[in-house]
């Protein structure tokens, strides 16, 4: 397909693209476009100009933080994040999000930032993202400012127009933490038609400490599993627990669609929360 | 001199220009001051066209022309029909020759499916084309719409064509309908059942696409065309759409990337971008986006069948009956008729010799996309219908599968065998292709197999498909009684060059299929000549022999056959030439590894060069034998062939989600010889991944106003790399018995059995729940449902 014409501007700085985003109420940021373009081509949407992210050089790369959790630059591609060694060991939710969102070639061009902006159209990283209680840090008009998951009543990180995401900042996870992300997919797009990721700790004694899970597929935006992580809550953790918190009644409204009924997307959520629950668990060393 | 001939797995000669992207498409290809077209389809499925206003657009930027039905008065016929369903009363929209109508050019007072053309729109650049369709004004009266095939023959159901009454543009039959029911009625053992092969959407990784061009001082018109058949399609468009001499009209086919039968059809675009192009002076392209191709390019299956198997309780079937459905779509194809009836309807008794059988399929017109081929077509919808009436009958009588079908098959010394529906079987052993693929998948320890998987959470399932695919189409006069308004011959030109190099024309035309490198290796084979010397050309009608085109897995049994026996007069003139050369008798004369020598003196030898210089100066020739070595052979089949095979499926599916996981996929086929097993792999292995789409993924799906909803592949499920296993693929070989090379249809064979094979293989894990069938494609939802115990599965 023809894309419709757009201009296009590649500024090096934050604030020049911030500003063009001000001057432009058309305009859209390119960070990878592996949705963007994939609409465009379809004539979904029509932008004026497409902002590339590309050449701001500190929107790159991935480091620890000072409280010992990591920070990654938004344009950080999600190739560098499964090939990087502490997120895999540390934060494995994620990592195995970034894998389910494309193939090596996609995961070449496709961005953290870019991913996270395009919440809702099937992407699973907002998932772990929620999961990890992560904060996002963006940049507009007015300067920096942080959002974090708790925010929003549970729902995935809303944002302003013209606000650039320029780094997400996971908190340390500390010892005997696990985490785990599967998906069911679609069988035409390849994108989850639900997905849930899990974080969670033990404690010494057993019982679960944290534990965060989110979903994808069954809104416009992630979103928490409050009931199943209520349900768990300081819980000792056996297979039984899990199985029984996995079948807390899900609370939104689910939708049927061309890809499977709402029923069958509430039993999935079910299965997808105790098997990444089950995995989370093991990979800490504890059988329950 | 490396091991190049017929047999030898030569690396395909066209795989670099491919791989590196230098092969050129019609897409690829800009002509001095080209235009370019872009089609307006229709929004609504069915709908009386009330007013088309194309004013605004004829003033946006660059817009050269605008043309609607209108503009198409005295210029251009209907696009004909030339597949009718042979010896049935058929009824057609009209077309001015008496031939069968599909349809005209641009919807005239009616759209009747969406992707129906309107109006085009040429100008100077794609873009402006694409834009200023957005400018036509079309207002429609909406219409009732019908989108199955049983429902457009209900009475009350909106009508389509005037000429059609009830939708209904065929029925027809096949074998004895009255010995049949009498057999079902005394029978022991009757298993019914309602089987439907979901529409698939063809989908080649290239999209169709045309170029027409036109030379005012020779008054010739030159096509380059997605065709697979230029040739015919040439005949047809001169002789009954565009009514011009055919001598002035010339088709060219560029590379095609992939047809699975669908540029076998003609297609509004090919006339009108030669109309515009004389019209408008300069060349005119169209090329068609996906979510177009999706829209308006032939599609596939879409057969209904109601059908009865009877035996006895020890497993002999003694007779078969099928009703089958098939919906046409809004109009008849080029030559989809034949393929949903005579294909599907002869096909239905498989690899067993059935006493009785029976098949008659409505064929009826609907407000969708138009049907036509798709690889295996009505072959597949056959075998599905048989391979899974076995399985019911092998539960209901509490046989094993494998042993059920061992018990009916046609025995090697029943061959040829006249399967009572018209197929003469040139030969085969189906016995021991089921053997070897029982034997590859372990048949003995799938009871230990399936304890270990529900040990992990699986259910594993096995599922046996066997088949026979008709194919090598086929004798002219045969064609002809099936309703074929053309021949099914093929040929081949072989020119020997003065140095020695030969130029081969033939007449078929590759989509996808090697021909350049197998066609070759048929000569190199036969005259001893290096590989490298041989050219292979074809798909330009103003250089190629006559072909009547790629479908039915024909292109090597006939068109390599008439290349084999260009090969042989070659040989013969040679050895005629040589004879008068060393003043011997020809029968002392031998022709042996590209050299001609005397038997009784082998010193006396002449190299193929030396005779090809020889005969192209003529200086010293036979008495009355003109100079030259270029021969020209027409090759007409005496049958048809049948290639057959054995194929089984391990599925393991998870007891909660109901996901369904292709563990393995054994491949038994039997191709008669193999000219390239390489090539004849990669189409067993294609075929394959056919056969998985529509069991486990493919559907177009309408919805009640005629709007397809899959018209997208973000929305249409093919299989990819990641869907399909590592095949384990084997084969026998039975040598065809009609041709001299004893080669079978290859191209689509193996894409008949994976649907029933894997469909038997999910219905068999699910067999303890009572579920004897689960509507294709069987997704992951379906499988939960049935496990579960609610609708649409079948108990």
């Amino acid at each position: 397909m023809m894309l419709a014409p757009f201009d296009y501007a590649a500024p090096e700085t934050l604030e020049k693209a911030v500003e063009l985003l001000q001057r432009n109420p058309e305009a859209r940021l390119l960070a990878g476009g592996q949705h963007l373009l994939t609409a465009m081509k379809l004539h979904r949407i029509t932008p004026s100009m497409l902002i590339d992210l590309g050449k701001i050089a500190a929107l790159r790369g991935i480091r620890r933080g000072s409280d010992g959790g990591m920070r990654i630059g938004a344009m950080t591609s999600l190739t560098e994040m499964v090939e990087n060694h502490d997120l895999r060991e540390a934060y494995s939710a994620l990592v195995e999000t970034a894998t389910h969102a494309g193939d090596p070639q996609m995961r070449n061009v496709s961005t953290l930032g870019g991913e996270l902006a395009s919440d809702g159209s099937g992407t699973p990283l907002p998932a772990a993202i929620l999961a990890f209680d992560a904060t996002l840090r963006v940049f507009g008009p007015e300067g920096t400012r942080t959002i974090t998951a708790s925010d929003d009543g549970g729902e995935a990180y809303k944002m302003d127009g013209v606000e650039i995401i320029t780094a997400i900042e996971l908190p340390p996870v500390g010892e005997r933490s696990g985490s785990a992300y599967e998906a069911f997919r679609d069988r035409a797009s390849g994108r989850a038609i639900c997905g849930v990721a899990a974080s969670i700790s033990i404690g010494l004694a057993g019982e679960l400490q944290r534990c965060r899970i989110a979903v994808i597929g069954t809104g416009r935006r992630a979103a928490r599993l409050t009931s199943i992580e209520e349900a768990l809550q300081g819980r000792h953790i056996t297979a039984e627990t899990i199985k029984t918190a996995s079948r807390a009644s899900y609370q939104r409204t689910l939708h049927t669609d061309r890809a499977a009924s709402a029923e069958y997307k509430a039993f999935l959520i079910g299965v997808l929360a105790e098997r990444v629950l089950r995995r989370a668990v093991a990979s800490v060393g504890y059988t329950s | 001199m490396a091991q190049t001939g017929f047999g030898t797995a030569l690396k395909a000669r066209e795989a670099p220009q491919m791989l590196q992207g230098t092969a050129q498409y019609t897409a690829d290809i800009t002509l001095p001051g080209m235009l370019h077209m872009e089609i307006l389809r229709s929004h609504y499925a069915h709908a009386r066209i009330v007013h088309i206003d194309t004013r605004a657009a004829a003033e946006m930027p660059g817009v050269v022309r605008v043309m609607t039905a209108a503009d198409l008065e005295g210029k251009m016929m209907p696009l004909p029909c030339i597949w009718l369903a042979g010896g049935a009363e058929c009824h057609f929209p009209p077309h001015p020759y008496g031939v069968p109508g599909a349809g005209s050019v641009l919807a005239k007072e009616k759209v009747r499916y969406i992707g129906d053309p309107l109006a085009v729109v040429v100008a100077e650049t794609r873009s402006q084309a694409r834009d200023a369709l957005g400018a036509i004004r079309v207002e429609y009266e909406a219409l009732p719409v019908v989108i199955g095939a049983e429902q457009a023959l209900a009475e009350g159901a909106p009508q389509l064509h005037d000429e059609v009454p009830h939708n209904l543009s065929a029925h027809w039959t096949c074998g004895d309908q009255e010995a049949t029911e009498r057999a079902i009625a005394g029978a022991e053992v009757v298993v019914r059942h309602t089987l439907e092969n979901q529409r698939t959407i063809n989908s080649p990784l290239e999209p169709r696409s045309a170029i027409g061009s036109y030379d005012p001082v020779t008054e010739e018109y030159t096509l380059r065309a997605t065709t697979q058949s230029p040739h015919n399609h040439r005949f047809l468009l001169a002789e009954l759409v565009l009514g011009i001499p055919l001598n002035k009209l010339r088709v060219i086919a560029p590379t095609i990337g992939g047809s699975f039968g669908t540029k076998g059809y003609l297609y509004p675009d090919m006339p009108l971008v030669l109309l515009l192009a004389r019209e408008l002076g300069r060349p005119v392209k169209w090329v068609d986006s996906r979510n177009g191709l999706m829209r308006s390019t032939v599609q596939g299956r879409d057969q209904k069948q109601y059908a009865t198997l009877a035996g006895s309780r020890d497993g002999k079937i003694t007779a078969l009956s099928c009703t089958s459905y098939a919906n046409l779509g809004a109009y008849p194809s080029t030559i989809g008729l034949g393929v949903a009836t005579v294909l599907m309807g002869r096909s239905i008794t498989g690899v067993y010799a059935i006493e009785h059988a029976f098949c008659e399929v409505y064929t009826v017109f609907t407000n969708t996309v138009p049907l036509g081929a798709q690889r295996g077509s009505g072959r597949a919808e056959a075998t599905f219908l048989i391979e899974r009436l076995i399985d019911l009958y092998a539960a209901e009588i509490g046989m094993d599968p494998a042993e059920v079908r061992r018990k009916n098959m046609v025995r090697p010394d029943q061959f040829p065998y006249d399967n009572r529906l018209g197929w003469l079987y040139d030969s085969g052993n189906y016995q021991a292709s089921l053997d070897r693929a029982l034997e590859m998948v372990g048949y003995n320890e799938i009871g230990a197999r399936k304890a270990e998987a529900r040990r992990r959470g699986k259910r594993l399932g096995v599922g046996i498909a066997c088949f026979v695919a008709v194919c090598g189409v086929g004798p002219s006069a045969r064609m002809a009684k099936e309703g074929m308004l053309g021949g099914a011959w093929e040929s081949a030109n072989i020119r020997v060059q003065p140095s020695g190099e030969i130029s081969l024309t033939i007449g078929s035309t590759p989509t996808g299929q090697s021909h350049e490198t197998t066609f070759a290796q048929i000569v190199a084979e036969e005259l001893g000549v290096d590989i490298d010397t041989i050219q292979v050309r074809h798909s330009d009608t103003q250089q190629a022999p006559y072909g009547q085109g790629t479908y039915g897995s024909r292109s090597y049994s006939v068109g390599g056959s008439a290349v084999y026996v260009t090969t042989q007069n070659v040989k013969e003139k040679m050895r005629k030439a040589a004879a008068h050369l060393f003043a011997v008798g020809e029968e002392e004369i031998v022709y042996e590894s590209g050299k001609v020598f005397v038997r009784a003196a082998p010193e006396n030898v002449k190299t193929f060069q030396e005779m090809a210089l020889e005969l192209w100066y003529g200086w010293n020739l036979p008495a009355g034998m003109e100079p030259g070595l270029d021969f020209t052979t027409y090759f007409d089949p005496q049958n048809f062939n049948f290639p057959f095979g054995t194929h089984i499926a391990v599925v393991e599916i998870d007891e909660q989600t109901g996901q369904i996981d292709l563990v393995r996929y054994i491949a038994v086929n039997d191709v008669g010889n193999v000219g390239n097993p390489l090539v004849v792999n990669g189409q067993i292995e294609g075929s394959i991944a056919h056969g998985i789409g529509q069991a486990l993924m493919e559907e177009a799906i309408y919805d009640e106003e005629g709007q397809l909803l899959t018209d997208e592949l973000l929305a249409y499920a093919l299989p990819r790399a990641t869907d399909v296993p590592v095949y384990e693929l084997d084969r026998t070989v039975t040598p065809a018995p009609q041709n001299a090379l004893g080669v079978k249809g290859a191209g689509e064979v193996a894409s008949v059995a994976p649907a029933a094979a894997i469909c038997n293989a999910i219905c068999n894990a699910l067999s303890d729940l009572g579920i004897k069938h689960i509507e294709m494609p069987v997704t992951a939802e379906k499988v939960w449902r049935a496990m579960h115990g609610e609708a649409n599965a079948q108990r």
